[in-house]
């Protein structure tokens, strides 16, 4: 048994999940796995009602954990890390499972094992979860500077633009004179300029 | 407040703006006009060419666009001016809708959406459905709460005088929500079965069916509400507030503005008494008005719904002395005696036996006393409602001729139209341009009527054309009866000690708090106004009873918020918006007419529930929200407040984004393309929100019969590349999302054949020419030729005429079950309205013009003004982005400069 208080969300990515995995089946396979005391699907968890829905969970339920299993990482990593941080939760005790791209977009044709597939990420998710700790980002005093590489067209506009707003930039660039293409150009797109 | 940036606009390309510019740490003010952040891309299907879905892409910039604690966003608000300041730094009005929906307390549960009686077109399912009045914009708007559209308020309900809400009890009967229709009217009146017969609803003169096929019955179908719900209750469900104030009010009079003060006084909670002169409560709706138009039982029913909360009536009490009767223990007193004394026609031979006076002829028939008319002529003189009253009566006594003289035409006729017809078809004669002279007699008995004719002159103050006699036109009708009907004033001689009377003996009263120069004296009806109309009494007795209640509980009086209503509706904006309504024909108008009827039978039939519903499905919502007010009720937050108001902000900015987007080419300025006409003539943007996962069908439809397309068509390049709509621009993103749109009708529509009509495909970006031949290696049948034009069929398939360029040019035809039209980008040009006259350059095409497109791409001619996205040209999202990032930095950048500067 475990002594964590896990939230669990399953999505149904307006169909892009629910058509091939059978959601509810999952919300049912994993609600009594140890640690977890809410487990609930939604059509959107992204949308921002299901995301003050969790925070109003998080509050209310005390929880110290939550799973949230939808799309990518790349997708909504962060998003349900600041609900986290948002609800009072520290974000690092969040995990996101990835149910779309790895599972139900990758098995349209197999409905059971798309399922199966999907129940056991997303137990491997709260294992996951319970094995967290609150972690606290580090705050390290840096210099704010920037260092360009290449002293073409982009590379100035960039130093110019990060000078502007108070960023000192190191501009590196290999060649000795004129540097960059925008010199070979004999004119710019309108005659003159 | 002061903010570092204004950003104007949350499409994709303002919410990256506002959240590059918070994440570095400035402080950012977003307006949008729409109620939820997010602007076009979150209604599309998927993004090309990665077929990523676009609001899974969306939802979360969405949130963090409002969640983010550097940004402070401002939904359903408009930009009105920007100002630049001299010190660099821009004033900013902002004006906030009013949402009718506390955001704080909305829970975006959406009860309010399901209990609305109100549908009008989905703005963002591009009108191919309808949603409701109370709304939430799509099912991931950020925020996600609900606001109530209201465009003003429907004529009808604006018109009438009681402030009935005309548009929401038919509403609500469209709905069938019947009972809910009558606590709504009651809300306004208790005289809700009268005035359902026999008001003469200026509502119905402003309906804007009146310009099509002729207005609601509006009347009849309160008088529809009002008998369904007498016929099922025969008293009022509510007994008298459990709060009693120990206030006590004494109400002269029993009619209708009477009737209503102490309806609304009793509800508040005060001892409200009633003194009747009368026998009988009422007032005119008793006494004057015959019942074969409102029957007397009625008329008690109505009086039942104001006697349930406690008010006492007592008739037979005349009341002279008002400072006696606030000595027996009444805290304020309200007089509404009417107007009921018939003037006199000052002529010889008036006090003749059978010349009577139309009040009392027609109390005595109200009153029951048996007169019969039997071989008799009767003249009716006069050309007001009561004239017609007397001469319709006089005809059901068994008159053997029943004669009006009126002095002017009938055009020039005060009666209502709508009586003087019923007349005429009752066999009633009329005589214009007659005023009688004298009355002559014999015995003391009236035996002739001697007139004169009349010709109408120069108009009077009044505007209307005075009268003259015809000089030796004088002539003479044997009579056996004549009814003057010429006109009634109010009885006020007994008041006159305390109160100032005007010259027509009406009492003068403030015209906002109808009080008196005696405080505790207020004075309202006809007794005030002079003769008018039931509805107008019914006014005056509400605003009456509201300024009492602050009178009493001691509150200022003048200046207080009585019947606020939001400005009337454009009737020419309803018609272009309700662009499908239906041309549906009124029902019949109800009235038994013919010949000499005998008996007092009510002459209007009662609507059925069929001919309810339908004559209450024919409304056009013009106000959009029609107040009926469920919402209101239903609400479990209780956050629904109808009465708020729209708030104007200022703000102080260090510099301004613009990314108000684009429109869409409005596809009907290509007739011979038919969308508008042919209903399978569909738009890129519907075809969008047909295969989107929030879409209104479940699946790809065609309009016309929900039939699964077969055969679909791409119209590319309709409204860009084209000289004859004035856009020859590129719109850049109409061939890649047909391509998209190809793409996944193929994976929807298996069995669907997609033809592709382009002039060129512009496949430029990474990846896009590979996105292209997948969708022709997926079976994509791509033809080269600009669509001439489009014909429908029977079976509404679409006949396509193009140029077939790669078959040698031959004019081809092809038929298709199915177009979209792949409509282009266009500008939004009204931006430069928010800036004073000329400051903001627009390019030729319209869009807001980048001063140095090559060095600092969203640079405007405004300093400190930056453009980010598709407002200075068509662009797709990843470039619209990337714009918005270079926008936010020159925006930033600009701020840092000006931060400082006082």
């Amino acid at each position: 048994m475990s002594n964590r208080r896990i939230g669990v969300y399953i999505c149904r990515c307006g169909g892009h999940i629910s058509d091939y995995v059978d959601v509810d089946r999952v919300v049912k396979a994993v609600r009594d796995e140890p640690g977890v005391v809410v487990a609930r699907e939604a059509v959107f968890t992204c949308s921002d009602a299901t995301q003050q829905e969790m925070i109003q969970d998080i509050k209310e339920q005390n929880l110290d954990g939550l799973v949230v299993a939808s799309c990518s990482p790349k997708l909504h990593l962060y998003t349900f890390r600041d609900v986290a941080k948002r609800a009072g939760l520290n974000p690092y005790q969040y995990t996101q499972v990835n149910i779309r791209e790895q599972c139900s977009w990758a098995h349209t044709d197999d409905r059971e094992g798309a399922t199966a597939k999907a129940i056991r990420l997303v137990r491997a998710g709260i294992a996951r979860t319970r094995l967290t700790e609150p972690l606290q980002p580090i705050k390290i005093d840096t210099v704010p500077g920037v260092l360009i590489v290449g002293a073409g067209i982009a590379g100035l506009r960039a130093a110019i633009g990060l000078a502007d707003i108070g960023i000192s930039v190191y501009l590196v660039e290999r060649a000795a004179g004129w540097p960059g293409w925008a010199r070979c150009i004999p004119m710019g797109r309108r005659a003159g300029s | 407040m002061n903010y570092d940036v204004l950003v104007l606009g949350s499409g994709i390309g303002g919410m990256e703006s506002a959240l590059k510019l918070g994440d570095m740490g400035y402080k950012v003010l977003l307006v949008e006009k729409e109620a939820s952040v997010g602007g076009k891309m979150i209604l599309l299907s998927k993004v090309f060419p990665t077929l990523d879905c676009a609001s899974c892409i969306s939802t979360p910039k969405m949130a963090a666009t409002v969640h983010h604690p550097n940004i402070e966003v401002m939904i359903y608000s408009e930009v009105e001016e920007i100002r630049k300041l001299p010190n660099g730094k821009f004033s900013v009005k902002v004006r906030q809708k009013p949402t009718f929906v506390k955001q704080t307390l909305c829970t975006g549960c959406r009860q309010c959406e399901m209990t609305c009686s109100v549908a009008v077109p989905d703005q963002f399912n591009f009108d191919m459905v309808a949603r409701r009045a109370a709304y939430i914009p799509f099912p991931q708007a950020v925020p996600k709460k609900a606001v109530i559209e209201r465009e003003g308020t429907s004529p009808c309900s604006f018109t009438c005088p009681a402030g009935i809400k005309a548009h929401g009890y038919i509403a609500l009967v469209r709905s069938g929500k019947f009972r809910e229709a009558f606590d709504l009217v009651l809300e306004n009146t208790p005289l809700v079965g009268s005035l359902g017969r026999a008001c003469y609803a200026p509502c119905e003169g402003e309906c804007t069916r009146g310009s099509l096929e002729g207005p609601l019955p509006i009347r009849r179908i309160k008088r529809f509400i009002a008998d369904r719900y007498y016929q099922e209750h025969t008293g009022p469900q509510y007994t008298p507030p459990e709060e009693v104030k120990d206030k006590k009010v004494a109400v002269v009079g029993a009619g209708p503005a009477g009737l209503t003060a102490a309806f609304f006084l009793a509800g508040k909670g005060y001892r409200v008494t009633i003194f009747e002169a009368g026998s009988q409560p009422g007032g005119m709706l008793r006494t004057a008005i015959p019942s074969f138009r409102l029957p007397k039982d009625v008329v008690d029913r109505d009086i039942k719904n104001v006697t349930a909360l406690g008010v006492e009536i007592k008739t037979g009490v005349k009341v002279e002395n008002l400072e006696e009767l606030k000595k027996s223990g009444f805290d304020a007193i309200f007089v509404a005696t009417g107007a009921t004394r018939p003037k006199k026609m000052g002529i010889e031979g008036e006090e003749l036996d059978g010349v009577v006076n139309s009040l009392d002829f027609l109390q005595q028939v109200n009153l029951g006393r048996k007169i019969s008319f039997e071989d008799k002529t009767v003249v009716v003189v006069g050309g007001g409602n009561v004239a017609i009253d007397a001469a319709r009566v006089a005809v059901r006594l068994g008159a053997k001729r029943v004669i009006v003289q009126y002095r002017r035409t009938r055009a020039e006729m005060p009666a209502h139209d709508r009586e003087i017809t019923a007349a005429e078809r009752e066999g009633v004669e009329f005589q214009y341009l007659s005023v009688p002279q004298k009355f002559t007699g014999r015995d003391g008995k009236l035996i002739a009527v001697e007139s004169i004719k009349m010709e109408l002159g120069e108009p009077d103050a009044g505007g209307r054309r005075k009268p003259r006699p015809v000089e030796g036109s004088a002539y003479k009708v044997a009579a056996d009866m004549v009814i003057t009907a010429v006109g009634l004033e109010p009885e006020t001689e007994a008041f006159q000690k305390l109160l100032p009377i005007n010259d027509n003996h009406t009492i003068s009263v403030d015209p906002e708090t109808l009080q008196t120069t005696v405080p505790y004296v207020f004075a309202g009806g006809d007794v005030v106004t002079g003769p008018s109309m039931i509805v107008s009494a019914v006014a005056q007795g509400r605003r009456a009873a509201f300024f009492i209640d602050r009178y009493l509980k001691g509150e200022e009086l003048k200046g207080a918020d009585f019947d606020y209503r939001t400005p009337v509706v454009n009737k020419e904006k309803v018609l272009v918006r309700q662009q499908s309504y239906r041309t549906l024909p009124p029902v019949g108008s109800g009235e038994i007419l013919h010949e000499k009827p005998r008996g007092f039978a009510e002459a209007e039939l009662p609507l059925t529930e069929e001919e309810a519903r339908y004559s209450a499905g024919r409304c056009l919502d013009c106000g959009i929200c029609s107040e009926c007010r469920q919402c209101v009720v239903t609400c479990p937050a209780g956050a629904v407040d109808l009465s708020m108001r729209e708030e104007k902000k200022e703000f102080l900015v260090n510099a301004v984004i613009i990314s108000t987007g684009f429109q869409l080419f409005p596809a009907q300025q290509k007739p011979q393309y038919g969308y508008g006409k042919f209903k399978n003539v569909i738009t890129g943007m519907q075809m969008d929100r047909l295969l989107a996962p929030t879409r209104p069908y479940n699946g790809v439809l065609r309009p016309s019969d929900g039939k699964v397309p077969e055969s679909i068509a791409f119209v590319l390049c309709t409204g860009s590349r084209d000289q004859s709509v004035n856009n020859p621009l590129c719109s850049r993103v109409c061939c890649m999302y047909s391509v998209k749109h190809s793409q996944l009708i193929m994976g929807a529509l298996p069995l669907a054949d997609v033809t592709v009509y382009y002039i060129d495909v512009r496949a430029f970006g990474k990846g896009y020419e590979e996105f292209y031949d997948q969708a022709r290696a997926m079976g994509a049948n791509f033809v080269k030729g600009r669509i001439a034009r489009i014909e429908e069929k029977e079976d509404s398939n679409l006949i396509l005429y193009y140029e077939d360029i790669d078959n040698g040019g031959k004019l081809a035809r092809a038929e298709h079950d199915l177009v979209v039209l792949a409509v282009g980008l266009l500008p939004n040009p009204q931006v430069q309205n928010l800036f004073a006259a000329g400051e903001l350059e627009l390019d030729e095409y319209l869009f807001v013009k980048e001063v140095d497109e090559d060095l600092n791409p969203g640079k405007t001619s405004i300093e400190g003004v930056f453009v980010a996205g598709t407002a200075s040209g068509a662009r797709d999202i990843p470039d619209s982005i990337l714009h918005a990032g270079a926008a936010a930095a020159q925006a930033a950048a600009y701020a840092e400069r000006v931060r400082v500067r006082r």
